[in-house]
């Protein structure tokens, strides 16, 4: 059975103590939890429900506390972690999180126990996606220490760690080394920024604004919304927490006096989409979608994020043919 | 690494009571260490237990062993700090933006300050500096501060010191009976009475509302690159990072809260 190999790497890890997160099937949900098995390979060949963004940074944690009239930075265990079965997606999102907090001591802290395991159930170079002009050199495009990809009958094994490489040796599979060297600002990208930047005035706006509930979903399953809020504690322990916030709630742009920036769900996916498609392009080079499709299968409303960009796309040619 | 989270804190070394339910903090860091910051930079300050949020330094930014805060009581957070007496301690995280980094370079040399509401705190680091500095010889300093009464005039003791360096015209809505210490009216109408260079930075501290009718009326002399604003927006992390105050490709915590209005429009932001 050529998935002994996968029994292999998941047992050895076992007894290296490591946690192993991935995808489990839950209450008709594909989550992402704590695993004691090599999960079934049909869990791993789609897009989980959940992502894997709260292992990196969780919903709730404690930033600093003030205790015998000294603020003290918070101190707790941080358990290696295997992130397990991680898309090509996934990944994205991961390499988005290291660029946004590199400065965050939390974050590197828990990077460093951090493995990752990716996963692909089609050959990698057949990925293909709107938003990213992916080529063969997919991989160097992406953050893993293991890479799994599935061919017809059998795996291949990348390594993109020395941690990585020196693992699956010790596993006795073979692997080719890629390096992570990353292509800023791909084509796709570009266009869809400017797209994007110049659609304010789009009838589109308007009309999400009529069907978005604002209920926030789609952040909650967007694998790289990383909005925070950080907030005292309430109760007699002075701790202050960052807490994991959403743009489209009321008190995300509410300021004292109750004004609020705001104010109505076409102006918040406005904002949503501006951050994912300009800011970030703007700030990191990245994506800030990673075109997953965890938003669109989640909004109760059917708005769909690939729909939406196609439509400002042809939009967007649409003004520069009438410019010409 | 240094933790962008971690606040330090500050103990109150004085306070008293200004205009409109404002208190004014004067603040100095435990450790002994020095606040040094541009006028314009804000902190984020507050109370364990009760939260923090950002607020405008007020004190000359010529001076940094101690500094000050002008807190208006508006919430929950606000009415604690007002509460806080001396020798109580705060928590400090900054200063933070950008702010004037050197006021003497500015482009026009003329200046003209439009202040209005609670956003007048920030006219004050400003004017303390040119003040200081004696920025006020080559050029002329021109103060129009609009507010709805006499009541509501924040730091009107210092004003009279002011006023012998800086032209300080004081609009209200509502001038007190015989008083001719003002004008009536609107900020905007000081416009027409009062004379402006053609050339002059202009610099606005107030509520967007107020940008939006002092840009009609100024018309041509609101040069986008030397109009200056001081953008408010709820912040969390402070650093460009948590998305609270983003706006357009900028944050007003990292790259503001003085904002031109050549940065407005590529942000989008209509006043």
């Amino acid at each position: 059975m050529v998935e002994n190999r996968l029994n292999k790497i998941f047992n050895r890890l076992l007894r290296f103590n490591y946690e192993i997160i991935g995808p489990i099937k839950e209450e008709g949900e594909i989550v992402i939890s704590k695993l004691d098995k090599l999960p079934a390979l049909s869990l791993l060949s789609i897009v989980s429900d959940r992502s894997y963004k709260y292992f990196l940074m969780p919903a709730r944690e404690v930033l600093y506390k003030y205790e015998n009239k000294k603020v003290k930075i918070a101190e707790y265990k941080i358990n290696k972690k295997v992130l397990f079965g991680m898309s090509i997606y996934d990944l994205k999102a991961l390499e988005l999180y290291d660029n946004v907090f590199k400065n965050d001591v939390y974050f590197k802290n828990r990077k460093k126990e951090l493995f990752t395991i990716g996963y692909s159930a089609e050959l990698i170079n057949k990925i293909k996606t709107d938003f990213f002009d992916f080529d063969k050199d997919i991989l160097s495009n992406v953050m893993f220490d293991i890479f799994i990809e599935k061919t017809k009958n059998d795996f291949n094994f990348y390594s993109g760690s020395k941690k990585g490489y020196l693992f699956l040796r010790s596993c006795g599979i073979k692997a080719k080394y890629i390096e992570y060297n990353p292509k800023h600002m791909d084509n796709k990208i570009l266009k869809i920024k400017k797209a994007v930047e110049n659609s304010k005035n789009s009838k589109l706006w308007q009309e999400l604004s009529k069907i978005c509930l604002a209920c926030g979903k789609c952040t909650i399953a967007c694998p790289t919304c990383f909005c925070f809020d950080i907030e005292s504690k309430i109760g007699p322990k002075k701790e202050v927490e960052r807490t994991s916030g959403n743009c489209f709630y009321d008190d995300f742009s509410r300021i004292a006096g109750g004004h609020k920036f705001l104010n109505n769900p076409g102006e918040k996916l406005y904002f949503w989409y501006y951050h994912k498609f300009v800011r970030i392009p703007f700030e990191y080079g990245l994506h800030g979608c990673v075109d997953c499709g965890r938003c669109t299968k989640v909004c109760p409303v059917g708005i769909d994020i690939q729909k939406n960009i196609k439509r400002l796309l042809k939009e967007s040619d649409l003004i520069k043919n009438k410019k010409k | 690494m240094e933790n962008q989270y971690l606040p330090k804190i500050a103990y109150i070394i004085d306070t008293y009571e200004e205009a409109d339910n404002a208190k004014v903090l004067t603040l100095k860091m435990k450790n002994g260490s020095h606040f040094k910051f541009n006028a314009g930079q804000f902190a984020m300050v507050g109370v364990l237990g009760w939260g923090e949020a950002p607020f405008d330094i007020c004190s000359s930014p010529l001076k940094s062993n101690t500094f000050e805060f002008c807190i208006r009581r508006v919430g929950t957070l606000t009415e604690k700090l007002g509460s806080l007496k001396k020798g109580d301690e705060v928590i400090v995280r900054g200063p933070l933006g950008t702010g004037f980094s050197d006021l003497d370079k500015l482009v026009p040399k003329n200046i003209l300050f439009l202040g209005g509401g609670c956003g007048f705190v920030t006219v004050r680091p400003i004017i303390k500096e040119i003040i200081e500095r004696k920025l006020y010889k080559d050029r002329s300093i021109q103060l129009f501060y609009g507010a709805r009464g006499e009541e509501n005039i924040l730091f009107k003791k210092e004003q009279k010191e002011w006023s012998k360096f800086v032209d300080i015209e004081i609009i209200l809505e509502n001038i007190p009976k015989n008083s001719k210490n003002y004008h009536k009216g609107l900020i905007t109408d000081l416009f027409k009475k009062i004379k402006i260079p053609n050339d002059v930075s202009i610099i606005m501290c107030g509520p967007p509302i107020m940008y939006h009718f002092c840009i009609q009326g100024l018309g041509n002399k609101c040069n986008p690159k030397s109009t200056y604003f001081l953008m408010e927006r709820r912040m969390h992390c402070g650093v460009g990072i948590c998305q609270h105050c983003a706006m357009g490709p900028f944050y007003v915590c990292k790259d503001g809260p003085v904002f031109t209005l050549d940065m407005l429009d590529k942000a989008g932001v209509k006043l």
